[in-house]
């Protein structure tokens, strides 16, 4: 009988439910699919947190600051700045970048103020930062320091006298030069395109340790995979009428509902799972169809990684170990472990070359940058043609092995 | 049904088959017998479209290996020596996967399931998972995936490896029964000589890549064998004795052949082994002639199987 497209699809759900049952009785891989990537998102979105930050309030925020300028004005700022609960630690040096990353260090400190006075006697605030510190607190950081400084201009005005308000030498200023917030100027970095914002730790650990996870459906497919070429039940599915593709068919689609499930609950603990700990939820600023589509080829890379190292290895243990120790030097050098914008350049650099660090982009691209999908779409190319090389190599492969 | 001309199939620099030709009728159930290597796995994964081969012409049916495998696929079937299902599966969703795979759906897959099932007895444990049946449920399970597209073709590949005795006797009398009953052409490869003795119509014997000899069973068995029944104190009986027709006579044993005259014979010499007090130390029955000539030609050869270049 000709394979009609009502029996592919009939073979595709018994495919699917065969694997499922599989899979479920399979302890190792659902803790690995489901568990993990849970676990690893509860803890690192709150160990994260002071590093990567939150939406935070200034209780937590420490300042080094070198004041320059030294004058009455200045310590206003400072005094402020405590009286907000900032807590400060202060330095007097020269503003060369070199002996501020040192003051940091010594200080345990990420944020610089420096104050210093221009020629017309006006403060000059600029803020010197780790690239860790997040897009919010530098921006609290700012709102608070153009608050105080409106303070202090508004009690100056007043001072002042109000009915000379139209002759205020401060106003004039102010009119001239309104307040700015300070400058930033990042450290360790060089000046780059990208914009200058960071993920929160749960909007960095979710699509990190949930892309890890989905490339650990390689335990699962290698498990069925070489139980199948060990036992025959390959050589005797080859003595059937199934073509391979239809065959690697049966075993995308099942694995890639399984991935799809992974993104829908580890998205769901980023939303209000880690809020119930004491974290920040998961907000996601892109569209929605915008995560569906790099689900969709994160998971076929994934899928079709495993598939590879499936037909290559010849026990499962072979594949679990090959793969996984691929998976986690993805991962490491992919910004899964550690955020690539910490990095130093030259790893920077190297990220490029892990199809998770492709996958991370986007999703970052979609949850933090609020990115449509044909911005990302450099990022899904590279995906798909992850995938389909993958997926070729392994069809030569079964091919060669099986007529 | 099957006829194979001059097929030659070779790993790198080593022949796994050379110039092989044989032919299997239709509705007859062919043994092949062969020692490790001698190439049945390598010539059934042909067959099944599982290798391909390197020359010669292989016809299944009417179809053409080279032209029609698909077709080739649907009316044969192959049952493999591994358990090549999955075990924590039950029968029926092993079963039910298969079938599927064959492109089976809506009632035709279950009527199939049902009747592979039942004629591979396996109807009472459809429901346990395959991993907890015994070793001759697992080969039962095995048929029965293979029958359920009730394949005109089946090749059975050691199909009771790992079998107790009786479960062995049992098997061997349902794959018989598939061709009695259900008319398939079986082709049965196995190590054991008595299973294809047993079972088989035709046997052909595989060495190095060739084969060395494919007869009907009962011309390979046209010498029978005999009983020997050895003997003490003849000499008085012997001349007697000689007048008997079909017994051998020899210094210290006597020979009788299991033919049609088997039983006069022993009617005959039993009273006079009695009358002359004919001690009787041992009865043995010889070795068939089929483990004979299968050891004969499987006896390493001096020419090398290497492909001269």
């Amino acid at each position: 009988m000709m394979r009609t497209c009502k029996s592919r699809l009939i073979l595709l759900a018994y495919s699917l439910k065969k694997e499922l049952h599989l899979i479920f009785q399979d302890m190792h891989a659902l803790l690995v699919l489901f568990v993990m990537p849970t676990v690893f998102i509860l803890i690192m979105s709150l160990a994260m947190q002071n590093t990567l930050g939150t939406q935070q309030n200034q209780h937590h925020i420490k300042l080094l600051v070198i004041d320059q300028a030294a004058s009455d004005a200045s310590k206003k700022i400072i005094s402020a700045l405590e009286e907000a609960s900032f807590l400060l630690n202060h330095h007097n040096l020269e503003v060369d970048k070199q002996a501020v990353v040192t003051a940091l260090s010594a200080t345990n400190t990420q944020v610089a103020l420096i104050i210093q006075s221009n020629e017309a006697n006006n403060l000059n605030l600029s803020l010197m930062t780790e690239p860790v510190v997040d897009s919010r607190t530098l921006a609290l950081i700012s709102q608070t320091l153009v608050g105080i400084q409106t303070r202090h201009l508004v009690e100056q005005l007043i001072d002042e006298n109000t009915e000379a308000l139209a002759n205020s030498q401060t106003l004039q200023v102010l009119m001239e030069d309104p307040l700015q917030p300070p400058q930033v100027t990042y450290l360790f970095r060089t000046e780059s395109t990208e914009p200058d914002t960071h993920p929160t730790s749960v909007q960095q650990s979710v699509p990190a340790w949930l892309i890890f996870s989905m490339f650990f459906i390689l335990i699962p497919v290698a498990n069925t995979f070489i139980n199948e070429k060990n036992f025959g039940t390959l050589e005797r599915l080859q003595s059937m009428e199934l073509s391979t593709s239809l065959f690697l068919m049966g075993k995308i689609v099942p694995y890639f509902l399984i991935n799809q499930i992974q993104i829908i609950l580890m998205l769901a603990v980023g939303r209000f799972g880690v809020p119930l700990l004491g974290g920040q939820a998961l907000e996601v600023n892109g569209p929605f169809e915008g995560l569906i589509v790099m689900g969709a080829v994160v998971s076929l890379a994934a899928i079709s990684f495993a598939l590879l190292i499936s037909a290559f290895s010849k026990t499962t243990e072979m594949s679990t170990t090959t793969g996984g120790m691929i998976n986690i030097v993805f991962g490491a050098i992919g910004g899964i472990m550690v955020p690539k914008f910490v990095m130093p350049e030259t790893m920077q650099f190297l990220t490029q070359i892990s199809p998770m660090a492709w996958g991370l982009e986007g999703f970052l691209g979609i949850i933090l940058h609020g990115q449509r999908v044909q911005t990302i779409l450099p990022e899904i190319l590279l995906l798909v043609t992850f995938a389909a090389t993958c997926l070729l190599i392994t069809i030569l492969k079964l091919n060669k092995s099986y007529g | 049904m099957i006829s194979i001309d001059s097929l030659s199939k070779s790993y790198g620099n080593h022949y796994a088959l050379r110039d092989l030709s044989l032919q299997v009728a239709k509705g007859e159930v062919f043994g092949l017998l062969g020692i490790n290597g001698a190439g049945k796995t390598t010539l059934i994964s042909i067959l099944n479209g599982i290798s391909k081969k390197d020359a010669g012409t292989v016809l299944v049916g009417q179809f053409n290996i080279d032209q029609d495998l698909e077709k080739i696929k649907r009316i044969s079937s192959l049952i493999p020596q591994k358990f090549a299902f999955y075990p924590t599966l039950t029968a029926y969703q092993n079963l039910e996967y298969f079938a599927a795979v064959n492109g089976y759906m809506g009632n035709t897959l279950k009527q199939r399931i049902h009747y592979a099932a039942e004629t591979a007895r396996l109807s009472h444990v459809l429901g346990q998972k395959a991993a907890t049946f015994s070793g001759g449920l697992k080969r039962r399970l095995n048929l029965a995936i293979g029958l359920l597209t009730q394949p005109k073709i089946l090749y059975l590949d050691e199909p009771t490896a790992g079998v107790d005795p009786q479960t062995r006797a049992k098997l061997l009398d349902e794959i018989r029964t598939l061709s009695t009953h259900e008319g398939m052409t079986i082709v049965y490869t196995s190590h054991y000589i008595e299973e294809v003795e047993y079972i088989c119509d035709h046997v052909a014997i595989l060495h190095q890549g060739n084969i060395k000899l494919s007869e009907k069973k009962e011309v390979l068995l046209g010498h029978t064998p005999t009983i020997s029944i050895k003997i003490d104190n003849l000499s008085a009986a012997r001349s007697v004795l000689q007048t008997i027709e079909g017994l051998e006579v020899t210094h210290d044993s006597l020979c009788i052949p299991k033919n049609d005259h088997f039983e006069t014979c022993l009617n005959m010499l039993l009273p006079i082994l009695m009358e002359y007090q004919v001690r009787i130390i041992d009865i043995q029955q010889e070795a068939g002639r089929l483990e004979d000539i299968f050891i004969q030609l499987s006896r390493p050869l001096k020419a090398d199987t290497h492909i001269n270049k």
